[in-house]
């Protein structure tokens, strides 16, 4: 560290300028950063789930699907056809659109004595009050198209636009937009479908960063103003936040990376991390000149002692990130690592950064201040005296603690919904509840059933077995309205028996099932397009999906498979289950395995770095063991309030890591300081709490402050994400201010009881 | 010396004629009633072998047509012979000169009897070929100059290049370029724009030959280039102006199978 002090002293000037040129540098940079919040981006590059519904996808001419609702007492009138068809034709226009389904467009084949007709179940738009009834009745009798393209009961329909696969989905969804704000509808109307949820959430996103980074910057800055009650005490901190930032974003441009959803809190985050280390620094520099030395012995001091500790901190706060790393999920793989460089960053700053800054600064005006409040000195007396005289209690209290929390664990449920992460009485909730309650569900579940033989979809027996499936699958609670070839064929043999209900069944041998295929092959709409092959190898089934918890839906996913295991099991078929709700669920796995060994690896690697740091094991160990609990106290405290582990709250136990261990870095530097300096065992601690207590205390107050600005945020995940990550945070003050002190003396009890009786059987 | 006058202007007379005659330009019109000429037989027998091309992937059918063309009307049949499973299965058209109402009946052996297909949008595809119910027509090239306005936009020494837009409203193509060989007045290539103008489908002739008198293509390719897939028929066996029985263009024949 002298080395370091020595370099600063002679090159301040050096030093500024080369960091404010890495900082142009990577500003520069960040004016480039996109914002990516598709679902997919959280999955790492190439995983089989994403790219089976890619292929699926490729196939079927796109599995995206941009959904508009229209909602009304009945939907079945003049105008409100009207609009449908206007919407049907404008969304055809959209460039990436593939096709549009609606109520108006929709094609069936239609046969009447010896006349056979494929056309559309809508020719002309009713015009009079008995085409409109007489529409209704035709419509009751449809049930390939009644719960889809029209609520059972009138009181919606929808408009569903197929994205093409290689769709701008961004772009398109600002047309529908456009197209829908451009008319006057008198209906409710609501869009949904994924390609919205991620396009809405970009847009949340840009709002949450612009309004919560101001805000979350002045309020630390105010807490800085009342902790060092001087200009320099707010501007140095924020400014090494600011940089940090500005470096971090620009990487992310740099490395042609995007920020997702959960990139939302890394500036909130920096402001409350980065600030910390200069906090630290500038504590120990205000309590020497306090104490009479002179401000270059207290320059030296802040670097020599307290660069230390925060190069220790840091680093553990780094390895805490970096152990986010190990997730499989992309989107937290990338926070963790960027934010790992973030505080890189801020490190660096703030041991190079910011000493040469003071070094070149007047001696300060005014020193008294330093946070100097009697509620403070009161409030760490009564640390220190629990810590010493009640040490029992506290050790006591935190294995209660533990066992409640140990309880509590087996009741946190995962949860990848995406709709989660908007407003109940957002338009998006809105439309997922509609869609639910009318249609069955937003979603689609795709099932590619391949015969691994050309023409083996002909096969009625074959086909009777998929009917069969769709029949099991919409006896389940969460699948309604299945289609597949199965429907139109039976449409199509109807259609050529006179109309006759009695036909409206699966034709009985292989040459009838090709010539319907063909027949049906003549349609424009390719209807047939959707549900098989080229080679009528394979049968897609698309079933409607209703909203369920992680929870729900893993478990009927897993009945799903069941299901096709009874029909095809001892056929050599290949069976894709794919879609939104697969992908969701894969999700829910990845999430899962991804908490456990990010939790692991960064207890370990705080355990290794304390301990490395600290020259002992034991040490290393006393710093990791109240952040362990306070890990173990946060999964408690989801358990009791049902908050669910998703993609945010699967981040805190890292982020209480690298935190959290910092308090205990700190605290136990200065006690081993003051024990090398011939105090005590109590006095050490006593000053332990009284001074870093204080820094400790002032970057707790402003990491919390920090997490709690995201209350504001309008993504409910990351709210519940900031109150318990804040709770956390406080939590592990009181760890690193009570459990640890606590367990120092118990240690030294042990030893003391332990040396004794080696002294007794001597 | 009235003599060498009278000479003179026959002379004269001849070479302006003669001048007359180069100077005649053909039509646009001109050329594709050429192009019908030089096709339509009064009737054809025709058995082709189908390739529907989706990629790399390629089905196969077999098919013979029976085309007449009658006074009041032009008829056809279509009958599949391949594969096994959509064997017999024909299609019956009525094509009146003095209106746009084409008849079309269905027979398919899995049902039993004659369907008629009711106001069908013969734009439709083919029975999931690249050809619509419209292109079929084109085929025997009887209806270029009936569905179609014609003007030459380029020629050469071999071929002229027309622009044909289709005066049936029911066609959808915006407009159409067809490619015809002056020697033997027959269409090489034809492309179709859609109604945004852009390319849409190619009609391409190859291997075109004289067979009995008319010139015939031995291979017909249409290619969606917007769906990147096509429909390619290989001529199998041509008859020519063969009489044929009226009694083979009616429900009950198509029926009998």
């Amino acid at each position: 560290m002298w080395l370091v002090q020595r370099f600063i002293k002679k090159y301040p000037k050096l030093i500024i300028l080369v960091t404010i040129l890495i900082t142009v540098f990577f500003a520069y940079q960040a004016l480039d950063v996109e914002i990516d919040t598709d679902m997919k981006e959280m999955f790492p590059d190439g995983h089989p789930t994403v790219e089976t519904f890619d292929e699926i996808s490729d196939e079927y001419g796109g599995s995206e699907y941009v959904v508009m609702i229209l909602e009304s007492e009945n939907v079945i009138n003049k105008d409100t056809l009207g609009n449908i068809d206007y919407l049907t034709e404008e969304f055809a226009e959209i460039e990436g659109v593939n096709k549009v389904r609606s109520i108006s467009n929709i094609e069936e084949i239609h046969g009447e004595d010896f006349t056979i007709e494929i056309r559309d179940f809508i020719r002309d738009l009713p015009t009079t009050e008995e085409e409109v009834a007489a529409l209704s009745e035709d419509l009751k009798t449809r049930d390939r198209y009644l719960g889809a393209l029209v609520a059972e009961d009138f009181s919606a329909a929808t408009i569903i636009a197929q994205l093409s696969p290689e769709a701008d989905q961004q772009q398109v969804v600002s047309q529908v937009e456009e197209i829908r704000e451009g008319m006057d509808l008198a209906e409710e109307h609501y869009l949904t479908g994924n390609p919205v949820l991620t396009n809405e959430m970009a847009d949340n996103m840009k709002e949450d960063i612009l309004r919560l980074f101001p805000l979350v910057s002045l309020i630390v800055m105010l807490i800085l103003y009342k902790s060092f009650k001087s200009l320099r005490g707010v501007i140095l901190p924020i400014a090494v936040v600011l940089i940090s930032v500005t470096w971090t974003i620009g990487l992310v441009a740099l490395l042609g990376r995007s920020l997702s959803i959960v990139s939302t809190v890394l500036p909130v985050l920096l402001v409350s991390v980065g600030s910390a280390y200069s906090i630290h620094l500038l504590a120990r520099y205000y309590e020497d000149q306090q104490e009479g030395l002179s401000e270059e012995v207290a320059i030296n001091n802040s670097i020599v002692k307290v660069g230390l500790a925060i190069i220790m901190a840091g680093v553990t706060t780094i390895a805490g990130f970096s152990s986010l790393g190990f997730s499989e999920l992309t989107i937290i793989k990338e926070f963790g690592l960027f934010t790992a460089f973030g505080v890189l960053a801020a490190l660096l700053i703030s041991t190079f950064f910011v000493p040469a800054v003071l070094v070149l600064l007047k001696e300060p005006r005014n020193i008294e201040s330093a946070g100097d409040s009697k509620l403070l000195t009161k409030l760490f007396d009564t640390l220190a005296q629990v810590a010493n005289q009640h040490y029992r209690w506290v050790v006591l209290g935190v294995v209660v603690v533990c066992i409640i929390s140990l309880l509590a664990i087996p009741r946190i449920q995962p949860e990848t919904n995406y709709i989660t992460f908007f407003e109940e009485d957002s338009e998006i909730s809105q439309a997922d509840r509609l869609a639910n309650r009318e249609f069955g569900g937003a979603d689609t579940l795709e099932l590619v059933i391949d015969t691994q033989a050309t023409d083996g979809i002909e096969d009625p027996l074959f086909l009777e077995e998929v009917k069969g499936l769709q029949e099991d699958l919409e006896d389940m609670a969460l699948f309604s309205n299945s289609m597949s070839v199965v429907e139109l064929l039976e449409e199509t043999n109807k259609a050529l028996n006179e109309g006759d209900e009695e036909f409206e069944r699966l034709p009985d041998s292989q040459a009838a099932v090709a010539q319907f295929l063909m027949l049906l092959a003549s349609d424009d709409e390719d209807l047939l397009g959707d549900f098989i092959d080229f080679d009528h190898q394979e049968s897609r089934i698309r079933v409607n999906t209703a909203s369920a918890d992680s929870t729900e839906l893993e478990a009927a996913l897993a009945e799903v498979d069941g299901l096709i295991e009874d029909r095809f099991g001892d056929e050599d078929y290949q069976i894709t289950v794919t879609g939104i709700p697969v992908l969701t669920n894969t999700l829910t796995d990845m999430i899962i395995n991804s908490q456990i060994r990010s939790l692991i690896s960064s207890l370990i690697l705080a355990f290794i770095i304390t301990s490395i740091l600290l020259k002992s094991p034991l040490k290393g160990f006393a710093c990791s063991f109240p952040i362990a609990v306070t890990i173990l106290f946060n999964f408690g405290l989801m358990g009791w309030t049902a908050v669910s582990l998703d993609v945010a709250t699967s981040m805190i136990a890292s982020i209480a890591v690298g935190i959290g261990v910092d308090y205990g870095i700190h605290f136990y530097t200065r006690y081993l300081e003051e024990r090398e300096e011939g105090a005590e065992l109590g006095p050490a601690l006593e000053v332990a709490i009284h001074t870093v207590g204080r820094a400790n205390y002032f970057n707790a107050t402003a990491v919390t402050a920090g997490f709690l600005v995201l209350l504001l945020s309008s993504f409910p995940p990351l709210r519940t994400f900031g109150l318990l990550t804040s709770v956390t945070m406080i939590v592990s003050f009181i760890g690193a201010m009570v459990v640890l002190p606590a367990l120092i003396i118990t240690g030294e009890a042990l030893s003391n009881a332990l040396s004794k009786e080696e002294e007794v059987t001597k | 010396m009235k003599k060498y006058f009278v000479l003179l202007l026959v002379g004269l007379l001849v070479l302006s004629l003669s001048g007359l005659a180069t100077a005649q330009e053909l039509t646009g019109n001109d050329v594709l009633e050429n192009v019908e000429e030089s096709i339509s037989a009064d009737t054809a027998q025709i058995t082709f072998s189908m390739e529907l091309h989706d990629g790399d992937r390629v089905r196969n059918r077999k098919l013979e047509t029976y085309t007449m063309d009658g006074p009041d009307y032009d008829k056809g049949k279509v009958r599949f012979l391949e594969p096994a499973s959509v064997e017999g299965t024909g299609f019956l058209t009525r094509d009146p000169h003095d209106s746009d109402d084409d008849d079309m009946y269905l027979y398919m052996p899995a049902v039993g009897s004659v369907r008629r297909i009711a106001g069908s949008d013969k734009n439709n595809s083919f029975v999931g070929t690249d050809f619509s119910y419209n292109d079929l027509s084109l085929l025997g090239g009887a209806n270029y100059d009936d569905d179609y306005d014609a003007t030459i936009i380029e020629e050469n020494d071999e071929e002229y290049l027309l622009e044909i837009i289709p005066t049936d409203e029911e066609i959808e193509y915006s407009y159409g370029k067809m490619w015809v060989q002056k020697s033997n007045w027959f269409p090489t290539k034809v492309e179709f724009y859609d109604e945004d103008e852009e390319l849409y489908k190619v009609l391409e002739n190859e291997d075109i030959k004289e067979i009995d008198g008319y010139w015939t293509a031995g291979q017909m390719t249409m290619s969606d280039v917007q769906d990147d897939t096509k429909t390619v028929l290989y001529l199998e066996e041509i008859i020519y102006d063969e009489q044929l029985d009226p009694r083979l263009f009616t429900t009950r024949n198509l029926q009998r199978y």
